[in-house]
């Protein structure tokens, strides 16, 4: 281990090896279903909540308040997400398959068809949309916390959360 | 009548129940090598899914004939004709390796660092082109950047896509230098603060900067088409030239001469090219303003794919990176150059795995690769290096980690 990693995991030590495991039992399970709204699949979303994860361990030294440590995860997890996604796009050029989402009937994991349809228009939306109906409608985040997970304005969060219902509400009644 | 929000929570909670408490992996380790190893795991299953998938690929082979013959011809014989491809003092079969890792040991050519973005787009960091080791990250680094270029090894320009509330997006262009330590300066405006769109890809040279100008819009807004666009630095007048899809595809720029290299991968339409933009070169779509160099599907089948080109600084030589993909994917890549004059081509390597991407010092005298021997789905990444005047290839000791492909730049 080099001094530079080796003094990092100095200033982490056990506390900081407790408070992430700690961080993992409350908020993991969350984090994964969220990714999974973003994402689709369960395997790809628990990867990059891992991910999260490991990096806010790294980050520890530098994390001057725990508290914030939760908003950190979130962030971590939709720029993953996104990261994740772009990969898929090049995965696409090698006809690497990954797993169908879950609102595919192909998964078979959505009984219901109609939320299946919910989930398959949301998958149509721009990527900023789904990000910020995923945390508005799912995490029921204020849109001042989604404007900080998502680097953007408070009120391009609300302009482009009722486009979206917008949109979305457009989709599913020509669907009917 | 149920609304339209009542209708995505109750879908959203269906699907996010799919999770069952209890049932996800554990942490692991976080110091060590099982938490990696935990990590990494499901891409190895999706490396297993992906091989036993293989029949599957017939049906997309089937398709990719139809799709590349309908655009061969709608987009021009070029690409599809006449492959200009040579193999001198070729005989038998080439040297295929994934070279094992050498003792760090600078190549003795081109700066000591290069940069490369990471964390999800979120900072770029400093790494030592001796080790592969990353040394430092770039101070002052706010929001998401999507593309990294330098001229000389030690300004890196940077592009940070910013979108206002309600219209398309811009690009912030921010620059940084590296010392003969690797310590990088805070980011600073770049001579040319920003250019519309969002940057796909960027390269800068002496007295030009290129890049892949992508809209950007919202989704309500109307979206204009994608543009290489080259900007010269002393008068800032810009030329565009439409590209039909900007995904994905990628500029590069000689440092000694005017030429503009660009390259596409068009995704669905199964074509992938290179090509050089004269300076004099009339505004048009790029594919009938461009030289073709390299026709993938003509020069090496149907399925062929340009991973990275780059362009040498003396503008008379493109290396680049080309893999087969879907069902004719045989788990090897290529090293190839393709002289600009000629526009015929020469194999220089062989190697095992994946190919990430492709730098070229500013001496235009060693190639450094990103590549990955383990798999199509993996996120660590090999170091690569060719010596053009010797042939001779090694692996650096360190390795790239964190999403595949990212910008970098030498």
């Amino acid at each position: 281990m080099s001094r530079r990693a080796a003094a990092g995991s100095s200033a982490r030590g056990a506390d900081g090896d407790e408070l992430i495991h700690r961080l993992y039992r409350e908020h993991a399970l969350g984090l994964v279903r969220m990714a999974v709204l973003l994402l689709g699949d369960r395997a790809s979303a628990e990867d990059v909540v891992q991910d999260a994860y490991f990096a806010l361990y790294r980050a520890l030294p530098r994390l001057r308040d725990p508290e914030k440590a939760p908003a950190y995860l979130r962030t971590s997890v939709v720029n993953g997400a996104r990261s994740v996604l772009r990969s898929r796009q090049r995965a696409d050029r090698r006809g690497v398959p990954y797993e169908p989402p879950v609102w595919s009937a192909e998964s078979a994991v959505l009984a219901r068809q109609d939320q299946r349809a919910v989930l398959a228009a949301v998958a149509a939306l721009p990527r900023r949309a789904r990000e910020v109906l995923a945390l508005r409608y799912y995490l029921d985040l204020p849109d001042t916390e989604i404007a900080a997970v998502l680097g953007i304005s408070r009120g391009t969060v609300s302009s482009t959360a009722s486009r979206a219902l917008a949109a979305l509400g457009r989709d599913l009644k020509e669907q009917l | 009548v149920i609304s339209t929000e009542q209708q995505l929570r109750d879908a959203y909670q269906a699907a996010a129940r799919t999770v069952e408490p209890g049932s996800l992996r554990g942490l692991g380790d976080l110091t060590g090598g099982r938490a990696r190893a935990a990590r990494w795991g499901w891409r190895r299953r999706g490396w297993l899914g992906w091989a036993r998938s293989r029949p599957l690929a017939a049906v997309t082979a089937a398709v990719a004939v139809v799709v590349t013959g309908v655009t061969g011809g709608v987009i021009g014989p070029r690409l599809v004709s006449g492959p200009h491809h040579a193999r001198p003092g070729h005989s038998g079969r080439p040297p295929v390796s994934h070279p094992a890792p050498q003792p760090a040991q600078h190549p003795g050519d081109g700066p000591r660092f290069f940069a490369r973005i990471t964390d999800n787009n979120q900072q770029v960091q400093v790494i030592s082109a001796t080790t592969g080791q990353p040394v430092a990250q770039v101070p002052g680094a706010a929001g998401f950047v999507e593309g990294l270029a330098t001229a000389d090894g030690h300004t890196f320009v940077t592009a940070w896509p910013v979108q206002p509330k309600n219209r398309c997006a811009h690009t912030r262009l921010e620059q940084f230098q590296v010392n003969d330590q690797g310590q990088p300066s805070r980011m600073t405006p770049y001579r040319i603060p920003q250019v519309p769109g969002a940057v796909g890809s960027l390269a800068v040279s002496h007295n030009w900067l290129a890049y892949l100008e992508e809209p950007g819009c919202p989704h309500d807004l109307p979206t204009g088409p994608s543009y290489v666009a080259r900007t010269s630095l002393s008068t800032r007048h810009t030329h565009r030239w439409a590209i039909p899809s900007a995904y994905p595809a990628q500029v590069s720029l000689s440092s000694r001469t005017s030429l503009l290299e660009t390259s596409a991968a068009l995704g669905s339409t199964g074509i992938s090219y290179i090509g050089v933009l004269p300076p004099t070169a009339g505004p048009g779509p790029v594919l009938q303003r461009s030289r073709i160099l390299v026709p993938a599907a003509a020069s090496f089948g149907i399925n062929a794919q340009i991973s990275a080109a780059v362009l040498a600084p003396d503008g008379k030589t493109v290396y680049y990176q080309v893999e087969q993909t879907g069902p004719a994917y045989n788990g090897r890549w290529k090293l190839e150059a393709v002289n600009v004059a000629t526009e015929r081509s020469r194999r220089l390597h062989t190697y095992r795995g994946f190919p990430t991407g492709l730098l070229i010092s500013p001496s235009g005298r060693t190639l450094v690769m990103a590549a990955d021997g383990s798999g199509p789905a993996s996120r660590q990444e090999d170091i690569l290096r060719y010596t053009l005047a010797t042939g001779r290839t090694g692996r650096l000791p360190g390795q790239l980690a964190g999403d595949r492909g990212q910008d970098w730049a030498w």
